[in-house]
């Protein structure tokens, strides 16, 4: 890995998987969601057209993980937004931040959902890495 | 990672992984599948998972694994497992996020000699008719009422709003509707996610097909489900689009609180399950059946389109341009179903994840119209190669808990896919083989190329020597729309 944080397409069968890596969670759980949304393939107009907070709970960072995508995946296919994170914050079991909306003009891929399938985050010592499998 | 040395060999088709090769399994895992074939799934994740699964609670028989094998997430795709209905548990892993997706084939007396110089109007007719990428479906958008009665009455909605014959119902698994479906067990969100999508096809490896009968196997059968030899079919391959992805997602959220109350130790989150006597577990089961039904309406709906776009394209220019209905099954499912274990009947949940329904003559679940030959087995086999139709034997009733494969099964990542070729460059070469394509993506067409599939003939003939069931005849794509 050549940066403190990112994310790569990795190879699953049948459906899609990423590897994703940052310094602190947050920064890993931004990382995801630009692969989230990458792998989606969106488009968005430029500028921001409003904001939200958001406060989920989860009972460990592999469960806040698949809380947050799977709530960004609901705003992108529902409402047609995309969000960037402004602010994220997790302590313990819960989850909060503000997070920054753009309008989405195209999704090229339909994502179906976020799965838990062999999710582990770890630590090496410099970053926090996982690797998640999104169905499609 | 699993050996050829770890399996041991029942047959030419038939293999075993032992309840003794992992501790914590609690039933051997079947493979039905030719040499070939099981030494290619080693190369990925696919068996590890069927393993897992292996260690679910309460499972009854073995854990099957069907040629289409590939890697999932929980369970292989290509999997099927067997839990007691009143001791074992309910898995959403083990039976996807796309609740019922599933494959509904029509007949017609159209033969392609008339229709040759039609097929190109036929497919932007389809394409035009039926909505397929991601959005909206069909119908205009639905409230919560007429949703709520879509989820309880799944393909019975569709005749009474008059997108269905009667017959058309007796030819599909369950009739369309599995009782049991309770829409306050669905969240809000996922019902907000159903309303706009009644009759979409969806994205992914979702598809119209319409195809040729090249050859004919067994013509009683094929005289049976109205297959004419040269005259043109379509299939639909489609699911329950988001409402289905929602309810699943909040059910493996939920079960992951679950586990350590009911005290599961699994290997894989994925597969996170709760007891079906329980609150959760019944919660789930209603919900997944709503899911179930709005698929079965959602591929009526799309049936019912297809056949107006084929009338309105081929009238006056062809003899008889109408589709028929051959049969509706669900590949991506979990049934409570009556299965004799030992010498004795038991109820048991059949999770078929990737894997079909596969009854017998005889069985009491088979249309009327097929109880002298089995139920019809459909196995879409790649935008470029045949699919085919089968049945299934009292044989499968004894192994496989009346199952057997879905598809062809994938070898290839759609990472991997997206670097052998560009997607003009497929259409080109599908146009040179007769084969016309319209997709929403050239991206997402290029990731369903027939080179990442594996060989769908040599998939039918593991099942079939395998003595699960039986050829009737093969389809021949000549004109196949991508979601």
């Amino acid at each position: 890995m050549n940066a403190k944080q990112g994310f790569r397409e990795i190879d699953h069968t049948a459906d899609a998987a990423l590897r994703i890596w940052g310094e602190t969670l947050p920064l890993l759980f931004q990382q995801a969601a630009l692969g989230l949304y990458a792998l989606a393939g969106v488009r968005t107009q430029a500028g921001e057209v409003g904001s939200q907070f958001i406060h989920l709970q989860g009972k460990d960072a592999e469960s806040l993980l698949v809380n947050f995508l799977s709530e960004l995946l609901f705003i992108l296919n529902e409402d047609k937004i995309l969000c960037q994170i402004d602010r994220l914050e997790i302590h313990e079991n819960s989850l909060t931040g503000k997070l920054k909306q753009e309008k989405v003009l195209q999704i090229q891929k339909e994502i179906k959902a976020v799965t838990y399938h062999r999710l582990k985050i770890t630590h090496n010592g410099s970053y926090y890495q996982t690797d998640l499998v999104l169905d499609v | 990672m699993i050996k050829m040395s770890d399996i041991q060999k029942v047959s030419d088709f038939e293999w075993i992984i032992p309840l003794t090769f992992r501790t914590g399994m609690n039933s051997d895992v079947l493979i039905i599948a030719s040499r070939t074939i099981l030494e290619r799934s080693l190369n990925d994740q696919a068996l590890e998972q069927a393993v897992n699964a292996a260690f679910l609670p309460g499972l009854v028989g073995k854990v099957l694994v069907m040629p289409d094998i590939h890697q999932g997430y929980g369970f292989p795709i290509g999997g099927v497992a067997a839990t007691d209905a009143q001791n074992g548990v309910i898995s959403p892993g083990g039976i996807g996020y796309d609740i019922n997706c599933g494959v509904r084939l029509l007949s017609s007396h159209v033969e392609f000699g008339e229709a040759r110089p039609f097929v190109k109007e036929l497919l932007q007719a389809l394409y035009a008719t039926i909505p397929s990428g991601l959005g909206r479906g069909g119908l205009p958008r639905m409230n919560r009422t007429q949703l709520e009665k879509i989820l309880g009455e799944g393909a019975g909605w569709a005749r009474k709003n008059g997108y269905a014959e009667e017959a058309d119902l007796d030819l599909i698994e369950d009739r369309g509707q599995i009782g049991g479906a309770d829409p306050s067990k669905v969240s809000s969100r996922a019902l907000e996610r159903g309303l706009e999508q009644v009759g979409s096809l969806g994205a992914g490896n979702h598809f119209i097909e319409v195809s040729i009968v090249e050859d004919i196997f067994e013509p009683a059968a094929a005289s049976v489900m109205g297959l004419t030899k040269d005259c043109l079919c379509l299939m639909l391959h489609s699911g329950s689009r988001g409402l289905g992805h929602q309810i699943c997602t909040d059910y493996v959220q939920q079960f992951q609180q679950i586990q350590k109350k009911y005290g599961f130790v699994l290997p894989d989150r994925e597969l996170a399950c709760a007891p079906l006597a329980s609150p959760e577990g019944k919660a789930y089961l209603a919900a997944m059946r709503c899911a179930a039904n709005y698929a079965f309406c959602n591929r009526q709906v799309m049936a019912y389109l297809a056949n107006q776009a084929f009338e309105r394209v081929l009238l006056g220019k062809c003899k008889h341009p109408s589709l028929q209905m051959v049969y509706d099954l669900a590949h991506n499912i979990g049934k409570i179903e009556e299965h004799s274990i030992g010498k004795f009947p038991k109820q048991v949940c059949v999770h078929r994840k990737g894997a079909t329904r596969a009854f017998g003559p005889g069985e009491k679940d088979v249309p009327a119209k097929y109880a002298g030959i089995g139920q019809p087995v459909l196995i879409p086999g790649s935008m470029g190669t045949f699919s085919w139709v089968l049945t299934g034997t009292s044989n499968a009733m004894v192994k496989t808990f009346g199952s057997s494969c879905h598809g062809a099964g994938r070898v290839f990542s759609r990472k991997g896919a997206r670097k052998l070729m560009k997607g003009d460059q497929l259409i080109r070469e599908l146009h040179e083989k007769g084969i016309e394509v319209m997709a929403g993506s050239l991206g997402g067409l290029v990731e369903e190329a027939p080179e990442v599939y594996k060989d769908v003939d040599e998939v039918v003939e593991s099942v079939v020597q395998a003595g699960i069931v039986e050829k009737v005849a093969k389809l021949r794509p000549i004109a196949v729309i991508k979601g």
